[in-house]
């Protein structure tokens, strides 16, 4: 009988919620139910699982966009970059928090996954802000969700994982996404400043300093931190966009322009290139394990019916595209709370898909709708990566409270910016009909 | 006993350093097909298989390695509570009777076919460049058993504890 397929998930979760490695969990979960439906050919199929996934040309932006952003962080960017917008930022409201939210974006377009960014941004951040007496609640949603902007700004890893499992080009999502993208981040920074203007005690102005750097030089030491990295941000996203290279190539051109720039900056190191290189293997192959795990136990399901039980149960449900997309929403938000985005990416896209299809759902808007959403499940707790980084490099003043009451404005500023996204949907069709014409 | 897993865990050590610096080719392979296709007119036609090629060897390799630096992402909001005696359990229940029969199974047959595809000298069909299969399919092979054994390791290790034998120091000797 074709519905104890949906057994499956019940025994997925299991084994995710008592903390098995969540790879394994897929790979043991598939092995279990094709087993049961196969019989001694699943390992047939398990192979060729494992070559389908092994020869994907678009994956292979994966580890081009991890060491991008890898070798970034080690390169010494950060404290130029910090300096330099926070001349110019440091005299608004808040000014100190919305020029974070400014290096934060600038990161987010060089680097293609969340984490270390983050770490990178708030050591140099968080200190002054404390110095300056910001409020604690603003300190930690400003580095979390000023940290986690990577997945929304492309390039984005997401949704190189995210493409080829919804049948959408990778090149597509990452255009789709610069609208949404700065969008978020720009009701960020409009958030900081009308809270610090009605509240200044929040984010103290900084009174004019007799150090005041001449414009001239102010202009040369930005110059200095901003172009380089802004060359390397439009050499990957512009060939992207005016389809001069595949996502895969322009990763490469990436990769290529971080090691170069940390020879203009004179702060390479072949122990800087060694951590890179090993901090890169291991974060792909986290991910790619999953995606291995995950498309195992896809198969798995389709060939047990899974697919046709989910739909029948769907059609019976007689939600139109509307309520289905609302459906598939909100079971990632509630997913957020409790998994990675690796998992819900790869749970909730390859069940989804057909039918969001076989609705008439435009996959591109979908997709860039998802991200948004996936955006909150680095700011919702128990399982929040971004509150999990601030932990570990923030002040003992600076409690679990904190950082839970720190990180709802944001949540709800990334509910906006969905509500936008869905509301005019041009806001995401608008650029990659325009640029990605074929021909 | 600790003298194996100290072995394996060498051996992912080495094969995770070449894993992982294969990146560096796949950098300089991808740079040089855009350079050769809008400077020189004359785009590779070995490019894309390579890609793909580095891509797959380097993080399938790469899983042996992972594992040992114990980066393999878990949901651990439940985990993070349990005590280390039964986190150990849920790791040596999982390896015993869920990953490692299906790794061994999937061991045993990998090798069979990447010894068929050598006889057979099957090519990946993909390309013009159209290289020999046998190669990624020994590394398929080659990457499962080093996680084989690397979970093997793991075990070992998290027996005693699982098991609340041996002397909770005993970790600290090695």
């Amino acid at each position: 009988m074709a519905y104890t397929s949906l057994l499956i998930f019940p025994f997925l979760l299991t084994l995710l919620f008592l903390g098995f490695p969540v790879a394994f969990s897929m790979m043991a979960t598939a092995a279990v139910f094709g087993y049961w439906t196969f019989g001694g050919s699943f390992v047939f199929q398990a192979m060729e699982k494992i070559e389908d996934v092994a020869s994907n040309f678009v994956l292979a932006a994966v580890p081009l966009f991890v060491f991008m952003g890898s070798m970034l962080e080690r390169s010494g960017i950060a404290d130029k970059l910090f300096e330099a917008i926070h001349m110019w930022t440091r005299r608004l409201p808040g000014g100190l928090a919305v020029g974070t939210i400014i290096m934060c974006i600038v990161f987010a377009a060089s680097s293609g996954v969340v984490g270390a960014t983050e770490t990178v941004v708030g050591l140099l951040a968080i200190p002054v802000m404390m110095r300056y007496r910001y409020n604690k609640e603003l300190i930690v949603g400003t580095i979390c969700a000023g940290g986690s902007l990577g997945t929304i700004i492309p390039p984005s890893v997401v949704a190189v994982v995210m493409g080829p499992l919804a049948d959408v080009s990778v090149g597509d999502l990452l255009v789709g996404m610069v609208f949404p993208g700065l969008i978020m981040a720009g009701l960020y920074m409009v958030y900081i400043l009308g809270l610090c203007i009605v509240y200044p005690q929040a984010g103290p102005r900084i009174a004019h300093a007799e150090d005041d750097p001449p414009l001239a030089l102010k202009l040369r030491i930005t110059a200095e931190a901003l172009i380089p990295p802004l060359f390397m941000i439009f050499a990957v996203l512009g060939s992207i966009m005016l389809g001069w290279a595949s996502p895969t190539e322009a990763a490469a051109i990436g990769s290529a322009g971080s090691i170069l720039l940390t020879l203009f900056y004179r702060t390479f190191s072949w122990r800087a290139l060694q951590e890179a290189v090993m901090k890169t293997l291991q974060i792909t192959t986290m991910i790619m394990a999953i995606i291995l795990g995950g498309s195992m136990m896809t198969g798995a399901f389709v060939g047990a019916g899974g697919i046709l039980v989910a739909q029948e149960l769907v059609n019976s449900m007689q939600l139109g595209a509307a309520g289905l997309m609302a459906i598939v929403l909100f079971l990632a938000f509630i997913a957020g709370f409790f998994l990675d985005w690796i998992s819900i990416v790869l749970i909730l896209v390859p069940i989804f898909t057909p039918l969001l299809k076989a609705a008439g759902v435009n996959m591109v808007w979908f997709c860039i709708a998802l991200l948004v959403v996936i955006q909150t499940s680095y700011l919702s707790p128990p399982m929040a990566p971004a509150i999990f980084y601030f932990r570990a490099i923030s002040p003992p003043e600076i409690t679990t409270m904190h950082m839970y009451r720190g990180v709802i404005p944001f949540i709800v500023l990334q509910f906006i910016t969905l509500a936008i996204m869905l509301t005019w949907p041009q806001t995401v069709l608008w650029l990659p009909a325009k640029l990605l014409v074929p021909g | 006993m600790e003298r194996v897993s100290r072995a394996i865990d060498r051996l992912s050590g080495v094969t995770g350093l070449i894993a992982g610096w294969l990146i560096m080719p796949l950098i300089a392979g991808m740079c040089y097909e855009v350079i050769a296709r809008y400077v020189f007119h004359a785009p590779t036609i070995w490019a894309y298989e390579l890609t793909y090629l580095l891509t797959g060897a380097g993080w399938l390799l790469g899983m042996a390695y992972t594992l040992r630096q114990g980066a393999h992402i878990r949901i651990d909001v439940v985990y993070l509570n349990f005590s280390p005696r039964n986190r150990a359990r849920v790791d040596v229940l999982g390896y015993v009777f869920l990953l490692l029969p299906f790794l061994v199974w999937l061991v045993t047959t990998l090798d069979d076919r990447a010894l068929a595809t050598f006889r057979s000298g099957e090519k990946t069909g993909q390309s013009a460049w159209n290289p020999p299969l046998w190669p990624f399919r020994a590394v398929f092979f080659a990457a499962f058993l080093l996680l084989t054994l690397q979970v093997i390791a793991e075990l070992m290790r998290k027996l005693p504890l699982a098991l609340g034998i041996g002397a909770p120091g005993s970790e600290a000797k090695r």
